[in-house]
């Protein structure tokens, strides 16, 4: 068997890499452990959030599936921080997590150009500088141009349940073993990370009278630019607390917590902590957050998310039933930890291509990230850079200005991670520049012109970007009276006559008044918030933008790959180590290395305009 | 003078004294100076770190022994530069030093450029940039405020206290964060409100630290101290007795000064201008109406105005007018002349104005001192606090406090926008300390929240 390339994995990293590859027209071999699985949500329910909400819509923009299927799928919605400013804004879904993986598997399916095929890769072969041979544990050889590896936290897994540990990919399904090895002989460095998940309950045994009701939004977003249809909420989540018996129940057992006991070594993220690290760590709260989320609309299958732990299933019986809401629950899974293999991300091109082994693509957990949503943005770029490179043509690279998309990976090339990185809005210095709702007008012209995105769905979005503009246009030449605006909206009193563009510029002003105001019908409700936002936003958006130039121009500055840091006078001697080790490919990364100085690129700047 | 080459400097001042230091540095240090010792350069070689022993040091080539010396030996990275280092302890004068530099020279070091081992500290990590602008500062000070500024710099006095505000920051912006990242598990509407309220305090605090550096600034300079009040109140005699010489022409009658005259001295180790001037009163001559125009010229640049006025005469026609409106704020005064008689009048009026008084006569001999206290205690009052607590001591400080009040004003200004928009604007500001520091922190929040807050589902 021959492709173009080959994405190992059927995550949410495969599953965007391998339709992105297709879409760049190259011919792309997915493989599997397990079919079924293509696209599965082993972690929680759940697609969206914080700054993920615009990661998906990132992957939206760019042709990705990820937001389609959430839509397509989504039980939940509600859009977070409508009261913090609109570069906040995060969308995020309950997913009928069945419905989630099938439309997924037929989304993929219908891509042209993709196989599929079930089996466990052993080892790759980089035959020449331009082939590989996978080599399969059924003994096939397939040969390709790239490869998207793509393995979650399958390569080496161990999973932990209290004391026990055995091999796993994730519950219920085998660990992939011998590939670290065989990437390890090509000189590639990996290192251990550790995550967690939830127990699964019974929502049949679950009294949700001693729980907080969590509904919707009342209208719901989408995310996706094409969805038409505006989804709907079809369930309600549940908040609820630990207490007083839950933290002793988890002190009195932590000798049966391989995280206490010393059994699990590798680092798990901070921002998910298991429950016994948050009951430890955090002894004086009273109560840590839960919330209940059910898996599906078919199954009355529930996940505890804020409850994710590695102690015994008895342990994890007791520490739940001791919770408001669940006296008598049945747990169906229980919470597991697990520890797999990861490859330093400092190893990689911007491109997602492996400084080490030409043709090589990482994308996805393996880079030491989590959640699905910064999984699929890498594995979209991973995607059409293995298809660029089959192509023979220069790999796509967002900048950190232009995408959250760009910021994650940036930070992955460029600092590394030592703990499964999750994206947060404050890793984004240019976050005013980021808003959820633009990432249509960011990215889609760039990727319609890779034909990621057709020309209906590009035709339709331009519309949409002009209806703006003229919405915006109209706002400047309208003026609006003071005397009679102040008659009418006794709150926001304006002093003196002024266009409605600069009446909607003050914070207290909506664009929904101003509209009123001028008897203007418009009714769509994302042309006004889209409006509203950019105005409000503008001035902070000019002001940033200067800072985005300042370093534009540092970030066009290449760095030989050549260079010996080593001989370089004045460099601290850390950055030294680190710039040897990173190999940044421009001034600009090298300013974001963790440790570099100022002082350091400005030596560096004169020393490579002195080359 | 930026290779990696072994350095070697005298680290005592040259001249006639009993034992003289060298300092080595670099990764052939130890290799390189094991050379001179001859048969013992092994034993060197073995040493354990950080301990001292005797030697002979020889000229590899001719085998002649150039002195016995002891030898303290530094491994890297234990050691004040980072690096391999030898500190030789050798005997004093100008030869011998000299001999063994040139033989380690010849070995392949070569001589130490100025404060090149400080730079290499700097550089392996071992030396802060405040630390390292410290040492600068405490080798280049000319004066003892100088020497005490560098010295209140090198024990971290004022790093302490830039940390702190950045910790402040530091601390404000995670809260903020956790907020915007984490919205359900950690809702606090009020949380906003309170973060606003701390960063003002922090910009008042700051502010009020900018104020301090301008004073330590003025102090730097020299504090002008203007003498004026009427004519013939004895402003002259007070100005000699003050410098302590004839310096200002004395005579009975009226209007004997007419052009400014100024002297330096020191007063409470601070450098004081001391400006005697033309008095006031009705005056018809035009020369001297013009030196009356310069004296209130002078007066409004004065730090302080020393208001002479002698007791044995009544206040003249304007001059009470003049105190209140005129040069008010800055006004100590002196009473003159108590021996010829008191005006309680002239008492009764400073007291009620809240001007301090000092009731003296020039003749007196304790009058210097009087004066001098008095002029003293005007200084403690006003400038002591920035010479004992100062945060900014040099103008990248200053740069720094008034770049963060600008940061915090802008913030302050733009809150109304959404808590995104502020968090920004605090980031800006939190930037400025890269900068200050020569590094990057953009972890820092991250780690802070992480370590604050207990979050994540």
């Amino acid at each position: 068997m021959k492709f173009d390339v080959v994405v190992i994995g059927g995550g949410h990293a495969g599953v965007e890499a391998a339709n992105a590859a297709a879409n760049r027209g190259v011919s792309v071999l997915m493989i599997t452990s397990h079919i079924d699985l293509i696209g599965h949500m082993s972690c929680n329910p759940a697609i969206g959030g914080i700054a993920k909400g615009n990661i998906v819509r990132e992957i939206d923009a760019m042709g990705g599936l990820m937001g389609k299927i959430i839509d397509k799928t989504g039980i939940h919605f509600k859009m977070l921080n409508t009261a913090k400013g609109m570069a906040v804004w995060g969308n995020r879904a309950q997913a009928d997590k069945h419905a989630y993986r099938s439309y997924c598997r037929e989304l993929l399916e219908s891509v042209m150009g993709i196989s599929f095929l079930q089996g466990m890769v052993k080892k790759i072969n980089p035959v020449s500088n331009k082939a590989f041979s996978v080599l399969m544990d059924s003994s096939e050889v397939i040969e390709c141009t790239a490869i998207v590896l793509a393995n979650g936290t399958f390569l080496s897994g161990t999973i932990h349940m209290g004391l026990t540990s055995f091999p796993g990919g994730r519950t219920g399904e085998p660990a992939s073993c011998g590939l670290t090895e065989s990437l390890a002989e090509l000189g590639i460095k990996s290192g251990r990370l550790k995550t967690g998940t939830s127990p699964r309950i019974d929502g049949r045994s679950v009294d949700f009278s001693k729980m907080e009701k969590q509904p919707g939004d009342d209208f719901p977003w989408a995310f996706s630019f094409s969805t038409q249809e505006i989804p709907t909420n079809k369930v309600v989540c549940y908040a609820t607390r630990t207490c007083a018996d839950t933290h002793s129940i988890i002190l009195n057992n932590l000798n049966f917590s391989p995280l206490y006991t010393g059994k699990i070594q590798s680092v798990g993220p901070r921002y998910c902590p298991s429950i016994e690290d948050k009951v430890v760590r955090f002894g004086e709260r009273d109560g840590h957050a839960l919330f209940l989320e059910p898996e599906g609309l078919h199954t009355h299958e529930m996940y505890l998310n804020g409850l994710s732990t590695s102690l015994p299933f008895q342990v994890q019986v007791q520490l739940v039933q001791s919770i408001p809401g669940l006296k008598s629950a049945k747990i169906i899974r229980p919470g597991y930890g697990i520890e797999y293999d990861f490859f330093h991300p400092t190893q990689l091109h911007p491109s997602l291509e492996s400084r080490v082994v030409e043709g090589l693509f990482f994308a996805g957990q393996i880079n030491g990230t989590s959640g699905y949503e910064e999984a699929g943005g890498q594995g979209l770029i991973a995607g059409v850079n293995a298809a660029q490179k089959v192509l023979g043509l220069p790999p796509l690279v967002l900048k950190r200005d232009a995408a959250y998309i760009g910021v994650l990976i940036d930070d992955l090339v460029s600092r590394g991670t030592q703990e499964p990185y999750r994206m947060f809005t404050s890793r984004a210095e240019h976050r005013l520049l980021l808003r959820q709702d633009t990432a249509d007008f960011r990215l889609m012209e760039i990727a319609h012109s890779l034909n990621l995105v057709d020309a209906n769905t590009i035709g339709a979005r331009r519309k949409f970007w002009e209806g703006k503009k003229e919405l915006v246009g109209a706002l400047k030449i309208t003026t609006i009276n003071h005397n009679s605006w102040n008659d009418r909206f006794s709150n926001t009193l304006i002093t003196s006559q002024a266009k409605a563009y600069e009446v909607l510029k003050r914070p207290e002003v909506s664009l929904t008044n101003i509209l009123s105001f001028l008897n203007l019908n418009v009714i769509d409700r994302e042309l006004i918030c889209g409006v509203e936002a950019d105005v409000k936003y503008s001035g902070f958006v000019a002001r940033e933008n200067q800072n985005v130039e300042r370093m534009a121009k540092i970030d066009t500055i290449a760095i030989p790959q050549s260079i010996n840091y080593q001989t370089i006078p004045g460099l601290l001697t850390e950055s030294r180590i680190k710039l040897s080790a990173i190999k940044p490919a421009t001034l600009g990364q090298a300013a974001r290395i963790s440790g570099v100085t100022p002082a350091d690129v400005s030596i560096l700047m004169v020393y490579v305009a002195q080359q | 003078m930026d290779d990696q080459k072994t350095i070697v400097a005298l680290a005592t001042p040259p001249g006639v004294g009993a034992l003289a230091i060298l300092r080595i540095s670099g990764k052939d240090a130890h290799v390189l100076f094991a050379i001179c010792l001859g048969s013992k350069g092994s034993l060197f070689l073995k040493a354990t770190t950080n301990t001292i022993h005797l030697y002979s040091i020889y000229h590899p080539t001719t085998k002649n022994c150039i002195d016995e010396i002891t030898a303290i030996k530094y491994c890297s990275p234990r050691s004040f530069s980072g690096e391999d280092m030898v500190e030789v302890i050798c005997h004093g004068g100008k030869l011998v030093p000299l001999a063994i530099l040139e033989t380690l020279v010849f070995v392949g070091m070569r001589f130490a450029g100025k404060g090149e081992f400080t730079r290499r500290a700097f550089l392996n990590g071992k030396l802060d940039i405040l630390k390292a602008e410290s040492i600068h500062g405490l080798i280049e000070a000319h004066t003892p405020l100088q020497h005490k500024i560098a010295l209140e710099m090198y024990h971290g006095g004022s790093a302490k206290k830039i940390m702190q505000w950045k910790q402040e920051i530091v601390s404000a912006l995670s809260l903020l964060e956790s907020g915007l990242e984490f919205p359900e598990e950690t809702p606090n509407p009020e949380q906003f409100n309170s973060i606003l309220e701390k960063l003002s305090v922090l910009k008042t605090d700051i502010e009020a630290e900018l104020c301090i550096r301008d004073r330590l600034k003025t102090l730097e300079k020299g504090l002008t101290i203007v003498l004026f009040g009427p004519k013939n109140a004895g402003k002259s005699t007070i100005f000699n007795i003050l410098v302590g010489g004839d310096r200002s022409i004395v005579h009975e009658t009226e209007g004997t000064t007419r052009d400014l005259v100024s002297e330096s001295l020191e007063i409470e180790n601070s450098l004081v201008c001391l400006i005697d001037t033309a008095g006031i009163g009705n005056s018809d001559n035009p020369v001297e109406q013009i030196g009356i125009d310069r004296s209130w010229d002078v007066c409004s640049h004065a730090h302080l105005v020393l208001w002479i006025t002698p007791a044995n005469q009544p206040f003249i026609a304007n001059e009470t007018d003049i105190l209140n409106k005129g040069v008010a704020g800055k006004i100590w005064s002196v009473i003159n002349k108590i021996d010829l008689s008191t005006d309680s009048n002239k008492e009764l009026f400073f007291k009620n104005n809240n001007i301090p008084i000092l009731s003296i006569s020039s003749f007196d001999s304790e009058s210097r001192e009087q004066l001098i206290c008095y002029v003293g205690s005007w200084v403690k009052e006003n400038y002591l606090d920035c010479m004992d607590h100062s945060v900014m001591l040099n103008s990248r400080h200053e740069d720094l406090g008034t770049r963060l009040v600008e940061s915090l004003t802008y913030a302050d200004s733009v809150a109304q926008f959404g808590e995104d928009v502020y968090a920004q604007s605090i980031t800006k500001a939190l930037l400025l300390f890269d900068e200050f520091f020569g590094r990057t922190t953009s972890e820092e929040v991250i780690n802070e929240i992480f370590s604050k807050f207990c979050i994540g589902k």
